[in-house]
């Protein structure tokens, strides 16, 4: 077991390398100068040059790649090009809000997704069995991008319900700032008993999550049916109905324990759409997350900020794919479970 | 019964008719099939049955610039007058190019490699897969839009970015069929006689992977168009004059709050091309594939 | 799974009680700015961007520039009045007296002189600004006199709104880090309470002010960053926001029409062209220049793009500055024209394809530019559209080898002068910065040079050079100039004493109150 760990670690940190590498070179390549942006919107020919010197772009790149690496093994991202802050503080910032937003975006999947596809194979080819299908086919089609315009459009344009934008409202971050314990909102504010704070956050963030869970959603409600199916077709699982088993009880005890498991695995996967999902989504609610970061750092040249967000993607799409590996693992030693995945 | 199709010996055309009595009974994936031909139908015959092929191309018109949505103008016009309904049915012609170039770049790169990688293992195979790790290290959009920044913002460097970030799935899918491939009877037998390595890849082995290649790229069809559109919408993809669903949604993304039909169609032209192709990959998995069959 | 959806619920109900309690709008006296983008540069030597929204707040200059049209033309700033010598060399400021800086420390002569002598060392962002300037000396505690090296109008360029604000020694002392971790010291009205990075800036009233305080005045300003054009409107709309940075044009008409909204689109300093280059084939051709010039849909743009926000230009220079020439417009919008020099140039019709340059974030580049390929193809020239970042197009077209034929600008001055524009874009440059069009003209460079000098002391000598200068870059078709653009001011229906004054990007909310 630790074997195994250590190899897939040592594997992780390899591939990392290969990411922070591959990142480096072709964010050097992207057009433009980041020397022009460093020196700002209206420079003369001295600035560029003095800027140049001062970013050390005037040295060849593998030596600026060298340097990079080394930096970047003793901590430092460097300095982002766009907003003259240290990288590893701003990604740091920004990377809580979009993982707090990823993950409240995975609960909803899983707190409706579940019971949705579990209600859709008890009731098989009835209607509410057609209507999640339905939900489910399409839910994955939808252009995530279009769906949070059309969210902003009708829920708050016609509807007022909820903000248009932000992460917490302006004034509730002026009359009861958040202690930053860990940079999630919702947890900061929650434990420290601050609850305009709390339930602010929850309001600016109704829009955004439910944008970003509905392709996760889609595929839950899916896979948890098509799971539930098939566990239920088992032989240990027709053998209990014979014997009188009630259904609930077959229902808890058997069938979903071992439906859940391919739903673990989807997991991973969710979390790696919604990542790459944040960088559509946060423009266009303000989020101040990683998303709108690497965008922004992508459409001005800040080869950092470029290498540093995604280095902490990477990550951690790597990590979490390893923790969903290693539950798997544990939850899955004996039992066979039926059929091959999709 | 689907071993009828993937079964080496049985003859094309009954392989071709169980197929098509297979597809009968799957009424999803015949509206998908039927959404796809209209597709196919509007983007070759666009000019024709548009009510402004111009405003595919050149046309501005600012006396009825953002008007709404009426019978001169099914879904309204954009900010420099052009009929939205005929650029919709212009960008099918684009997303379909999209969608074949990218799986054809995909494929005509992952699918050697995943052979390679699968049937002479050992050092070959370690490289290729670690190379493909790194690639799918990079979640979902990400790769793609890096490389197509460092392109420069065109539909076909978008492309070209989607086909390279994306080949590595169909490296791996193709690896793993050919090493469940690799030890079926028929090939070990046709070793024994002394049939060529090269010749047994080829003849053999490679049409048999093809099933859950074909799948995948029904499926990512429609994940490649939602791609594009994504990098289109950032700014890395398509620019003007391109007709291309996504980049018409971010020219409106600044107004749209006040003019929603410069929105709603175009997105709902790209929700609708994508779910046909994702029914259309599905109902080939329940036919091709009946083990996952519900 | 029941337990679940009990959970679900459960949070549902706390939440949304809760979130209707916590619906809080700002209160009258907090004014609420949607600004497009986070502070970044907060050294003010440094800072030549959007910061000006949080300078014009916290910090002051010697003078103020007024109200074009109004009289005198400088008003007094942290100076109370100024002199001159007869030669120009020697400019007298006399000091406003009792005013402290944020941190408690006296604003006085030595202020003055440390913070032009940093800003000069330090070289950065707008410091050009004081490239006349040989010294500063320190007459007496509230005397300040600046001694040139070539006259130069110091009144003017002191009310500039970047590199001329007057922060504290004290904070100059701590450097450009210290200013970055979100820290201001100014004597203005307003003081920075904190910096929610990526998300707020908030100031408060600085109770110390020189100026004093008022029951109507807003006590505080929160500078939010709203990247999207679409919600800053929606703001503006529903009030959450009293003004906005950075309107869609198409939306404008709509706001206008809004009795909540005070939508102003008064004329401004800037003005739109493309600078065409004269160094790259097929734009090399003087006849190709002048035939895209009358393939432009001059009244469109104005009309359909800019729904009505601008006017045609009559030359390089907008009408609203002085020093531009009435009399100098040439080319209007003439197919036949453009048709008929295209013939006359000779080149082969295959090989008439150019390239534009444009902001593609942008939609009023954007739609012009798709005008101007449509029309051109009209006249045989197929048109490829580059659009990009800024920093992106930028770097390219000052190369020649990957320079654009056209190259989209928008262009305003950093302090009013027309020689902001004839040297900026058009004077001979080794290297290449702004002279997109790569334009070099002996003849241009000694009559712009020469009217610089003159500004200071003779202005209607000035005025007559640049006037030459001008018709040279007109029928050389250097640029097409299509707009004059008017600036958009969008504000609550009820914030009062708002008078927009093109030499500044943000009102001093110090001047505004809310009705």
């Amino acid at each position: 077991m630790k074997k195994y760990i250590g190899k897939r670690l040592a594997f992780t940190l390899l591939v990392l390398f290969g990411v922070c590498t591959i990142t480096f070179f072709v964010s050097r390549v992207i057009p433009g100068d980041p020397a022009s942006m460093w020196a700002g919107p209206k420079h003369t020919q001295e600035q560029l040059e003095a800027a140049r010197r001062e970013l050390g772009l005037d040295r060849p790149l593998l030596v600026q790649y060298l340097d990079y690496m080394g930096n970047l093994l003793m901590g430092d991202l460097g300095v982002s090009i766009r907003t003259k802050q240290p990288v590893l503080e701003e990604v740091g910032r920004r990377y809580a809000a979009t993982f707090e937003l990823v993950t409240v975006s995975i609960l909803i999947a899983l707190v409706i997704g579940v019971p949705m596809g579990v209600i859709s194979a008890v009731r098989k080819d009835k209607a509410i069995d057609h209507a999640s299908r339905a939900f489910s086919i399409s839910g994955v089609a939808m252009p995530v991008f279009w769906l949070g315009l059309i969210l902003q459009m009708t829920l708050h344009g016609n509807l007022g319900w909820f903000p248009l934008q932000g992460r917490i409202g302006s004034m509730v971050l002026i009359d009861h700032p958040i202690n930053d314990i860990t940079g999630f909102y919702l947890f900061d504010s929650l434990i420290t008993g601050n609850w305009p704070a709390f339930f602010s956050s929850i309001k600016y963030m109704a829009l955004p999550a439910l944008t970003m869970s509905f392709a996760s959603l889609a595929i839950v409600t899916r896979i948890t049916r098509s799971s539930m199916l098939e566990v239920m077709r088992e032989d240990y699982v027709q053998t209990a109905t014979a014997y009188g088993v009630s259904r609930r009880t077959i229902l808890y005890k058997y069938a979903l324990k071992n439906a859940l498991i391919p739903t673990i695995t989807i997991i991973g996967l969710a979390y790696g759409l919604m990542l790459g999902g944040s960088v559509l989504v946060e423009s266009i609610f303000d989020w101040p997350g990683l998303g709108s970061y690497i965008v922004l750092s992508i459409t001005r040249n800040d080869f950092p900020g470029i290498v540093g967000s995604t280095l902490v993607f990477a990550t951690t799409y790597l990590t979490i794919n390893l923790i969903v590996d290693l539950i798997y693992f544990f939850v899955d030693p004996r039992i066979k479970h039926p059929g091959s995945k999709g | 019964m689907a071993e009828v199709i993937n079964a080496h010996n049985t003859p094309r055309w009954e392989r071709l008719r169980y197929f098509i009595h297979l597809s009968k009974k799957n009424p999803l994936f015949l509206i998908g099939v039927g959404v796809v031909v209209l597709l196919v139908f509007a983007a070759v015959f666009a000019p024709w049955i548009t009510p402004y092929p111009q405003d595919a191309k050149y046309a501005i018109k600012f006396i009825s610039k953002l008007k709404p949505p009426s019978m001169d103008h099914f879904f309204g016009t954009d900010a420099l007058g052009r009929d939205i309904f005929t650029r919709v049915i212009f960008g099918a012609r684009m997303s379909i190019k999209i969608g074949v170039t990218v799986l054809a770049i995909a494929l005509a790169i992952g699918v050697p490699l995943g052979l390679v990688a699968g049937y002479f293992g050992g050092r070959i195979d370690d490289i290729i897969m670690r190379l493909s790790d790194i690639f799918l290290a990079f979640p979902s959009l990400l790769l793609p839009l890096v490389i197509a920044a460092a392109l420069g913002p065109s539909i076909t460097n978008a492309m070209i970015a989607i086909a390279v970030a994306w080949f590595p799935w169909y490296v791996r899918i193709v690896r793993a069929q050919v090493l469940t491939v690799k030890e079926q009877l028929y090939v070990e037998a046709a070793r024994s006689i002394g049939v060529s390595r090269f010749s047994i890849l080829f003849k053999h082995v490679l049409p048999n992977s093809m099933a859950p290649v074909i799948i995948q790229a029904s499926m990512d069809m429609g994940y490649t168009i939602l791609t594009a559109a994504g990098l289109s919408f950032i700014g890395v993809g398509a620019r003007p004059p391109t007709v291309e669903w996504g980049l018409m949604i971010t020219d409106a993304r600044a107004y749209f709050l006040d003019f929603w039909w410069t929105v709603t169609f175009p997105g709902l032209a790209i929700f609708v091309t994508v779910l046909a192709f994702n029914l259309v990959g599905d109902g080939l998995r329940d036919i091709l594939d009946p083990k996952v069959r519900d | 799974m029941k337990k679940s959806i009990l959970i679900l619920v459960l949070v549902l109900a706390l939440a949304l009680p809760g979130a209707v309690l916590t619906a809080g709008a700002a209160d009258r006296n907090t004014f609420v700015f949607a600004s497009y983008g986070d502070v970044k540069d907060w050294d003010p030597a440094i800072a030549f961007s959007l910061e000006v929204f949080m300078l014009r707040q916290v910090y002051e200059g010697l003078t103020v520039y007024n109200t074009p049209g109004e009289k005198p033309l400088i008003l007094p700033g942290l100076a109370t009045s100024w002199t001159t010598s007869d030669d120009g060399l020697t400019w007298t400021f006399n000091l406003r007296k009792g005013v402290k800086f944020h941190d408690g420390e006296p604003f006085n002569a030595a202020a003055v002189k440390y913070v032009i002598d940093r800003n000069k060392k330090l070289g950065k962002g707008a410091a050009f600004i004081w490239a006349a300037v040989k010294e500063v000396k320190v007459v007496d505690d509230h005397t300040v006199q600046f001694l040139l090296k070539y006259p130069a109008p110091i009144d003017i360029i002191a009310s500039a709104q970047y590199c001329a604000w007057m922060y504290s020694p004290k904070a100059g002392e701590k450097g450009t880090d210290w200013f970055m971790q979100g820290n201001a010291i100014g004597t203005g009205p307003y003081k920075v309470d904190k910096w929610d990075k990526s998300q707020q800036t908030v100031l408060s009233a600085f109770k110390g002010y020189w100026g004093g305080w008022m029951d109507n005045n807003f006590k505080r300003v929160i500078l939010k960053v709203v990247t999207e054009e679409s919600t800053q409107v929606q703001m503006l709309k529903s009030g959450e926001a009293d003004a906005a940075s950075l309107i869609p044009i198409d939306s404008i008409p709509g706001l206008k029409k809004d009795p909540a909204v005070a939508m102003l689109t008064p004329p401004s300093w800037k003005n739109y062209m493309y600078l065409i280059n004269v160094k790259k084939f097929p734009t090399d051709n003087l006849k190709i220049r002048q035939a895209i010039n009358y393939a432009c849909d001059y009244q469109g743009v104005i009309d359909g793009v800019l729904n009505g926000g601008g006017s045609i230009p009559s030359g390089p220079i907008p009408a609203t500055m002085w020093g531009h020439d009435p009399n100098l417009r040439i080319y209007d919008f003439n197919l036949e024209k453009a048709k008929k020099l295209v013939e006359e140039s000779g080149i082969a019709k295959d090989k008439l394809k150019i390239t534009i340059a444009y902001i593609g974030t942008s939609q009023v580049y954007s739609n012009v530019a798709q005008m101007l390929q449509a029309n051109l193809a009209q006249i045989g020239i197929t048109v490829e559209l580059l659009p990009g970042p800024w920093g992106t197009i930028w770097d390219k077209a000052k190369n020649l080898e990957t320079a654009p034929n056209m190259q989209s600008m928008a262009w305003w001055p950093t302090y009013p002068t027309p020689s902001d524009w004839l040297i900026g874009l058009w004077r001979t440059e080794d290297k290449t910065l702004f002279n997109l069009s790569h334009y070099s003209n002996p003849k241009y460079d000694k009559l712009v040079d020469d009217g610089a000098a003159a500004e200071g002391l003779d202005k209607a000598r000035a005025i007559e050079l640049y006037s030459k200068a001008q018709k040279i870059l007109v029928d050389d078709a250097v640029a097409v100039f299509y707009a004059d653009v008017n600036d958009q001011a969008g504000m609550r229906a009820d914030i009062g004493g708002f008078i927009y004054n093109p030499s500044y990007n943000i009102a001093r909310i110090y001047d505004l109150y809310r009705k």
